[in-house]
């Protein structure tokens, strides 16, 4: 059994928290750095892009820039997310594939994507959610979606990443997400609000940020049947994660596609 | 001539193809959408491989050379969606 790490990276930009997971990612692959959970919150908001989408038929640059919210292109796929500052917790997991390959339903890419968000169930049993995975890579309750995941891998490593809902902001997602403009009525809010649940809704609002971090560190720890004990990112991270922050920053990284 | 589709898979990821087409070749092909492909990078591949093909080819069969070419993985689309989409934006000329 091997140490992993816990790494709560608090409030930072969008540029920030992508080039930090790439980080630690590629750090993994050397072998410089261990199994890595970490814990992410996003200031300012930002909306994050899936890597084969189309940044213009996705994003209103304009909302975004009134608002104040930033966008940035991930290096994993997936759809648009509008992460709202203290709206939702971010987690992502640097796990080599040899270390998830006992686990049952490893076997391809979607049953790794089981694997993991079956972490993320377990975490959130501990504050009293009970979740379960949706293929292809969502967490409900009770159909209702409350996490989002998206995973990439990098010579034997896997980084998946994925959001977990607080409470809803739905009109400002509408504004700043492409969506046509029927959609932003009432109707089209309370259906979006059907669909989609947070840790707010299903538990109470008293409980912390503090309390859903501890959770998922417990949650991983128990699934993953290992020690994951708090930590802080190496220097050889937080240098990585400046170099990659400028890419995920640029004009032509954002707007690739 | 700019063509465009927006195609909803079973399941609900959507693939979004813009087509240049210019006397029944695709000149430059995008395929974007929320769907997963690994490699990552394996899209430019899997585009490119449009680029020069006659409309009325075999469209499901090129994207399937491309992805096996790029050892690439897709999750949530196969490569089927990946052709309806294609197919999709070019009935939007010749329909």
């Amino acid at each position: 059994m091997t140490l992993w790490r816990f790494l709560d990276t608090g409030y930072n930009d969008a540029y920030w928290n992508m080039a930090l997971d790439e980080a630690i990612l590629m750090l993994r692959t050397e072998k410089r750095v261990p199994e890595t959970l970490r814990v992410y919150t996003w200031k300012p908001s930002a909306v994050s892009i899936g890597y084969f989408q189309s940044l213009e038929q996705e994003v209103d640059l304009d909302a975004c820039k009134s608002l104040g919210v930033d966008v940035v292109r991930r290096i994993t796929g997936g759809g648009a997310v509008y992460h709202e500052c203290g709206g939702e917790l971010t987690y992502s997991l640097v796990v080599s594939e040899d270390t998830l390959r006992s686990k049952r339903f490893f076997e391809d890419i979607q049953g790794s994507y089981r694997v993991i968000c079956e972490a993320v169930v377990e975490g959130l049993k501990k504050i009293g959610i009970s979740a379960e995975f949706k293929p292809i890579n969502d967490i409900v309750v009770n159909g209702k979606k409350i996490s989002g995941n998206a995973q990439t891998r990098r010579r034997g490593v896997i980084l998946q990443h994925g959001t977990i809902l607080l409470r809803t902001d739905i009109p400002t997602m509408f504004k700043v997400l492409k969506v046509s403009k029927e959609k932003i009525s009432d109707k089209a809010i309370k259906a979006v609000e059907d669909r989609v649940t947070t840790i707010y809704r299903e538990v109470s609002s008293s409980i912390t940020l503090e309390d859903i971090k501890e959770a998922l560190r417990r949650g991983f720890s128990e699934y993953f049947d290992t020690a994951i004990e708090p930590s802080s990112p190496t220097q050889a991270e937080l240098e990585l994660a400046s170099e990659y922050r400028k890419r995920f920053a640029s004009w032509s990284w954002i707007a690739k596609r | 001539m700019l063509l465009t589709s927006e195609y909803k898979v079973k399941g609900g990821k959507m693939i979004k193809v813009k087509l240049d087409v210019e006397e029944n070749v695709i000149r430059r092909a995008l395929i974007a959408g929320d769907f997963f492909l690994y490699p990552e990078e394996a899209i430019e591949q899997i585009e490119e491989s449009l680029s020069g093909v006659n409309v009325s080819s075999d469209i499901e069969q090129v994207l399937a050379n491309a992805v096996m070419r790029a050892g690439a993985q897709l999750l949530g689309v196969s490569v089927g969606d990946l052709a309806s989409a294609v197919k999709l934006a070019l009935q939007n000329e010749f329909r």
